[in-house]
């Protein structure tokens, strides 16, 4: 059971019931109405049961897929492949140092460090190649939405101020 | 309104040179990112959609439309030649036009797809024109139960479509519909599952989502299995058919543009499903099935045409009746919404100048990409060659600064960071994106409409599943989740899938 549990499926499901429950949690405050005058909280809750209810089918049905014949059972009842998490975290360490940055730092700044950070997440980039592209995207993002959609964000910043 | 005086207002507004300019722009674009593998249309008008803030609406409509419909002339141009599909409708494609490729007649399979493409489009973009208004004009009698069952039966068919598992479809479709919701109250002003946090109570940005899951979740995704490319170009020497060649590629072409039409209109439908069902089509009727895989003419002739049907006649949903029926709409909904227009029945009457100039533009640019596509096609291919590693952080760093330029909020950031992770994270357990996008933006509207129908019916469902065409179509949706769930559907659904 618990391989099927980890499978693909099973953690999909898994992972509905949760938002369902999340969701539900957040929405069971809200008032319900009645079905000719529904509230706030009548769509969203009738969402969420049936989101955990989807989950709890998704799931049953591994379950059961352990039972069949091998040769018609789908790939989604298998564990994920595991894949490297290090392209994962960077290029979303690439937008968080942006957000993070933008404000105090400015928006070159940030720029520059946020593509640092994705061009980190591909093996084949060596010091030469990192910034040529750095140079390359920053002077293209100064280009396009500083100076060509004139967008008023402080080059440098409150940092430096 | 007339034919007639449509496309006199259509043509009029299309022919302007600011809005040729941007319909060039828009297929130059398309093109061009239909060649890169890895950057698709659904990413890239993501990407533009801030810019679209500050144009207005024709043109804006005009180019991003081009973007659609260019790539699917551009992914087949790699497809053939490099047999890397650039887009997921030219997958097809690339089964017999890189066989094409090999044995020299690369330039024969090239100019088979630009052209059955092109009267493609033209047969679609007539189509358009011709079927659009009186479907507007039945869809103003729609009331809001209609619009309720229309756009569940629209839910229903695109899981069904879906390559994945039926049942996880809908889920993904649940989970659109929820997050959808996230915010104020449209009736009462109440924040809604906002978890007290102040940047959520204009809800979640559309944008900054499609950004994350299709953006910076492809560049993810691309960058955990790098496929090595097979940089055998072929060389590229006649250009032009011969005579037997056109003869055979007349039907298919045809063909597949009655299949993508068909199929591009249905929610769920678009370029990619039309260009596989045509494959089989072409394959049941040929002479020469035995050439099926090995260069046949036919195989490039029919999907080609299929998936630029398919790509226009998916905006017939989405102009005359304002539900989106895949993400690409999905997103062209979002921009009109931007420009302060709602997508419905009305746009066909009360935006004349913007419905049949967009219509008007489409056959333009499909003239336009003939008459690129072909001379160009050394240039793409130069393209290609660069390796995806000096391309993605250009993709990255204009996800990130494109959502930032939102509402110069790094909130819209961490939405998009979010929503990368839960896109990756969704696609590794193999469920769809797409369903959930479009539950996404269906959200709000069919609880409106649902509130009304209930309102209108004193919350008596069943004189509401009375009414003749809601009735109809909720039938129709619970028919097809019926079948769904028959085992032996659903092993005849997966095998046709598999095909």
């Amino acid at each position: 059971m618990k391989t099927a549990l980890f499978s693909k499926n099973g953690l999909a499901g898994l992972f509905f019931i949760l938002v369902a429950i999340v969701f539900g949690a957040a929405a069971s405050s809200l008032p319900m109405g009645t079905f000719a005058h529904m509230g706030p909280g009548f769509f969203p809750i009738v969402l969420t049961v049936l989101l955990a209810l989807l989950g709890a089918i998704i799931i049953a049905r591994t379950l059961n897929a352990g039972a069949e014949k091998a040769d018609e059972v789908d790939e989604a009842y298998e564990a994920p492949r595991r894949a490297p998490l290090r392209p994962l975290i960077l290029i979303l360490g690439s937008a968080m140092a942006f957000a993070l940055t933008v404000q105090p730092l400015g928006f070159l700044p940030a720029t520059v460090l946020a593509i640092l950070f994705s061009v980190a997440a591909h093996r084949s980039h060596r010091i030469r190649s990192a910034v040529l592209v750095t140079v390359v995207l920053t002077v293209s993002a100064w280009a396009i939405f500083v100076v060509g959609l004139g967008v008023e964000w402080p080059l440098l910043g409150s940092w430096f101020h | 309104m007339d034919l007639l005086h449509g496309l006199y207002i259509g043509f009029g507004t299309a022919l302007s040179w600011d809005n040729l300019a941007y319909c060039f722009v828009g297929v130059l674009l398309g093109t061009w990112i239909g060649v890169l593998p890895g950057l698709g249309p659904i990413a890239t008008i993501a990407m533009l959609l801030p810019l679209t803030y500050s144009m207005p609406a024709v043109p804006a409509i005009i180019m991003l439309a081009g973007i659609y419909y260019g790539a699917q002339y551009g992914g087949s141009t790699t497809a053939i030649l490099i047999n890397l599909p650039g887009e997921p409708s030219s997958i097809v494609t690339s089964i017999d036009g890189h066989q094409m490729a090999r044995k020299g007649r690369a330039g024969v399979a090239l100019a088979t797809a630009a052209i059955g493409s092109f009267v493609a489009g033209c047969i679609a973009t007539l189509l358009l024109a011709l079927f659009s208004p009186p479907l507007a004009s039945i869809a103003l009698d729609f009331g809001p139960s209609e619009y309720f069952a229309l756009m569940t039966l629209g839910l229903i068919f695109s899981a069904t479509l879906a390559s994945g598992d039926f049942v996880k479809g809908v889920a993904m479709i649940v989970f659109g519909l929820l997050l959808g919701l996230i915010g104020e109250d449209i009736f009462g002003g109440m924040p809604r599952m906002t978890f007290g946090v102040d940047n959520l109570i204009d809800g979640l940005d559309f944008a900054a989502l499609a950004m994350g899951m299709f953006g910076l979740g492809e560049v993810i995704n691309n960058l955990d299995s790098e496929v090595p490319r097979e940089f055998l170009a072929a060389k590229i020497d006649r250009l032009m058919p011969n005579r037997d060649d056109f003869r055979r590629m007349l039907a298919p072409i045809l063909r597949g543009t009655a299949v993508g039409s068909l199929l591009g209109i249905l929610p769920g439908g678009g370029a990619t499903l039309s260009s596989f069902v045509s494959y089989t089509v072409e394959k049941k009727w040929s002479r020469y099935p035995e050439e099926f895989g090995k260069g046949a003419i036919e195989a490039v002739a029919g999907p080609e045409s299929a998936n630029n049907a398919g790509a226009q006649m998916s905006f017939v949903p989405m102009l005359t009746l304002g539900i989106p029926s895949n993400p690409v709409t999905a997103l062209l909904i979002g921009a009109l919404l931007i420009q302060g227009l709602t997508p419905g029945p009305n746009i066909v009457t009360n935006q004349p100048v913007l419905f049949w100039g967009v219509i008007a533009s489409m056959w333009i640019g499909n003239l336009m990409l003939v008459i690129l596509n072909l001379p160009l096609v050394g240039i793409w291919v130069r393209f290609v060659r660069i390796p995806y590693y000096l391309m993605y952080p250009g993709i990255v760093i204009i996800c990130i600064i494109g959502v930032y330029s939102l509402r110069n909020n790094p909130f819209d950031i961490y939405v998009m960071t979010v929503f990368g992770a839960v896109g990756y994270l969704l696609t590794r357990l193999d469920c769809e994106p797409a369903p959930f996008l479009l539950g996404f933006v269906l959200g709000p509207m069919l609880e409106v409409n649902l509130k009304r129908a209930m309102l209108l019916a004193h919350g008596n469902v069943m004189a509401m599943v009375a009414r003749p065409i809601t009735g109809v179509l909720l039938l129709v949706a619970v028919g097809l989740i019926v079948a769904q769930i028959i085992p032996a559907v659903g092993r005849y659904r997966r095998k046709a899938l598999a095909e």
